[in-house]
């Protein structure tokens, strides 16, 4: 783990609040990208993230820096957003083609494409492997780590890896054989 | 001729092939051509999930969770002042309770004839249990004052350990914590 973080850790543990901003600051990004994937919905996204800080505060201290405090941390996220899809009313709103386009307003069309396209394959997958394949491309997650994210073990966790990414392989292939080649 | 395996390939898309596998794939892939498709397609996943992998969350987030926190910690001094108000209100009972005690045993006598205060049975029982030990000191105001004097210290110790969450043998015994 890098050294900046376990300093935040340690003022954090010592009542120092602020050094808790910057682990926000750090995570909050890949954070909300995984509770999206599960949730599939901006808003719920939202509420899992600020909830899953919150809980990481206040469990900071049974935080023993045994795993990664991302591998810790997401571990919360994906426990988060797991039993907020579980209580969730039938007929809720998942994401749409609203929420993403605003998310990329500022950035080229293209890039609102490609976002578009890899949304609907992770939405198209179920919760594990929706979490798996997005761990899997974010920084420094190995697949250790990310097993001990979705509690599997490694070989569980690459079959599982190996199928969510060989099913969005063959949708978008059958989906945008052409398109796919004109954004990329 | 058998395919590339599908793993191989997406490894081969992620560049963590074994130098050897590598060289295997690539001269099966130098002459087939739906391999090098299939290789097309998991390169152009990774590119896909890669570039537009992260989501940004709101530019608020980081105040808004910080005021969450702010709240939260508020609950919890406030929950912590009134569990040390009940503590203090809590020993002081005891005191007194433990002081009332000590004044019986230090002004009581068995038949009350004395003093006007008639010992209740446990006390008589305590004082026998004492006299039985035939301890060398014999006046009874002596030796029940010595006790009510420590059940008064054991009590404060006892509220200064569990005000400061700690009740060990030391707390109540020991020195007091720096
Ligand atoms: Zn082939």
């Amino acid at each position: 783990m890098n050294s900046d973080e376990n300093n935040w850790i340690k003022a954090c543990l010592e009542g120092d609040t602020a050094s808790f901003r910057m682990l926000v600051n750090t995570y909050r990004h890949l954070a909300y990208t995984l509770a999206v994937r599960i949730t599939k919905n901006t808003e719920d996204a939202e509420e899992v993230t600020q909830d899953a800080f919150l809980k990481a505060y206040t469990s900071l201290a049974g935080f023993k820096g045994e795993s990664k405090f991302s591998t810790w941390f997401y571990k919360i996220v994906l426990n988060l957003a797991m039993s907020k899809v579980r209580r969730r009313k039938p007929g809720h709103q998942n994401i749409d083609e609203l929420n993403l386009q605003t998310a990329a307003d500022s950035e080229s069309k293209q890039k609102t494409e490609r976002t578009y396209y890899v949304e609907k394959a992770i939405g198209s997958l179920p919760d594990d492997e929706a979490a798996i394949v997005t761990l899997y491309y974010m920084e420094d997650q190995s697949l250790d780590e990310i097993s001990k994210v979705v509690e599997l073990t490694v070989t569980n966790t690459k079959v599982k890896l190996f199928r969510a990414r060989k099913k969005m392989a063959e949708m978008l292939q059958r989906e945008l054989k052409e398109d796919l080649y004109s954004i990329l | 001729m058998n395919h590339i395996r599908e793993d191989i390939l997406m490894e081969f898309a992620d560049g963590t092939l074994m130098p050897e596998q590598k060289k295997e794939a690539e001269l099966h892939l130098l002459q087939c051509n739906e391999c090098r498709e299939e290789l097309a397609m998991y390169k152009s996943l990774n590119d896909l999930l890669t570039a537009s992998n992260i989501h940004r969350a709101p530019d608020e987030m980081p105040d808004e969770v910080m005021r969450r926190i702010e709240f939260h910690r508020s609950i919890m001094v406030r929950k912590a002042k009134s569990r040390n108000t009940l503590i203090r209100f809590g020993s002081i009972m005891f005191g007194m309770l433990a002081a009332i005690v000590s004044l019986g045993f230090i002004f009581g006598t068995p038949s009350g004839k004395d003093t006007g205060f008639q010992m209740p049975a446990f006390m008589m029982n305590a004082v026998s249990y004492m006299q039985s030990l035939k301890l060398t000191i014999n006046n009874p105001v002596i030796l029940y004052g010595v006790a009510s004097f420590m059940i008064i210290m054991i009590t404060e110790r006892i509220y200064t350990g569990v005000k400061h969450r700690k009740v060990t043998a030391s707390t109540i015994f020991g020195v007091k914590n720096p």
